[in-house]
């Protein structure tokens, strides 16, 4: 009895591998689309805590409007992201944890986005446009929080469910909505 | 499993510490905005320019793609520094096809840049450039 209440999970196995895919946001609002993600973690204290680095990709391309009938291109945004996390279990439960974590992001975004356009007109049509837009690669920093419920069905396999938003200094802030499917080894 | 405890403890307490000493600032590779220019008629001269440059630029680019029946002229100025208003490069491009032909220099102003494209009355077919500095 004292074991199972002082124990989170079975803690047999002290690392795990995640595979799983976030609907993530990012700095536009139609900017949202699902970002894969790889995760290494160590469990500690009977699985108490966890330490986990993660990586992750995401590649959204989103259309405009016309200008004046004018396709400006699409928007094209390209993330790689990398995360250290510290999470700690809530339940003193063998099966079931609900962890809170927090951690530092360091994300690198390759965008070629359209910010504007003007129009050259004449009663007869539209002689020319020019359209404006900007490529960028940056290396953003910022801190995460998290919180995700994981369910052990299995002595080495276990299915989580997250929510985490991510503060990405000027990337702004993305929330993520994840699941995934985890093997401790 | 001590010692394993430590080295994986301590791998990701760098890895935090290096997040920490960058400050969580961020670090811009390369901030390029570019123009697109879409020309169907070139009875007027179509005048355009790039904003001042964040950061300094070390070249101009030029990308044309597109198809002329006469001579096309291409003027870039500079405008806003001490010097005045000055002309960076003057290109004549003479009537046919054009497919992704690339004109560069060195650039090294953060000044905004003006793009003046010009035809004729009788110029028939289209145009599209791309401009920029990086």
């Amino acid at each position: 009895m004292g074991t199972t209440l002082l124990n989170a999970q079975v803690p047999k196995n002290r690392n795990s591998v995640r595979l799983g895919v976030d609907l993530t946001s990012l700095d536009a609002p139609d900017a949202v689309g699902p970002r894969y993600v790889g995760r290494l973690a160590r469990h500690f204290s009977n699985d108490r805590f966890v330490v986990a680095a993660e990586g992750g990709y995401m590649n959204k391309t989103t259309s405009n409007f016309p200008f004046n009938d004018v396709d400006p291109g699409p928007n094209q945004r390209e993330r790689f992201t990398a995360d250290a996390t510290v999470l700690f279990d809530l339940l003193p439960h063998p099966h079931h944890a609900l962890r809170l974590g927090a951690g530092l992001s360091a994300w690198y975004r390759r965008d070629d986005v359209y910010r504007g356009a003007t129009a050259l007109l004449t009663p007869a049509g539209l002689p020319a446009v020019v359209i404006n837009r900007q490529k960028l690669h940056e290396l953003n920093m910022g801190a995460h929080v998290a919180i995700e419920y994981d369910w052990l069905f299995n002595e080495r396999w276990s299915a989580d469910v997250g929510f985490r938003l991510a503060d990405l200094s000027k990337a702004g802030i993305s929330s993520m909505l994840g699941v995934g499917v985890n093997y401790r080894f | 499993m001590r010692k394993a405890f430590f080295g994986y403890f301590s791998t990701v307490i760098n890895l935090l510490v290096i997040f920490a000493l960058m400050g969580c600032h961020d670090l811009t590779i390369m901030e390029r905005p570019y123009q697109r220019l879409l020309i169907s008629n070139f009875s007027a001269p179509l005048r355009t320019s790039l904003p001042p440059y964040n950061g300094l630029p070390t070249s101009l680019t030029l990308r044309i793609s597109g198809t002329i029946s006469k001579p096309v002229i291409l003027t870039v100025d500079q405008l806003g520094d001490s010097q005045g208003r000055y002309m960076i490069r003057r290109d004549t491009l003479i009537a046919g096809t054009y497919t992704d032909k690339r004109l560069t220099g060195d650039h090294y102003s953060s000044q905004s840049v003006e793009l003046t494209v010009t035809g004729t009355d009788s110029t028939a077919g289209n145009l599209i450039i791309e401009w920029y500095r990086q």
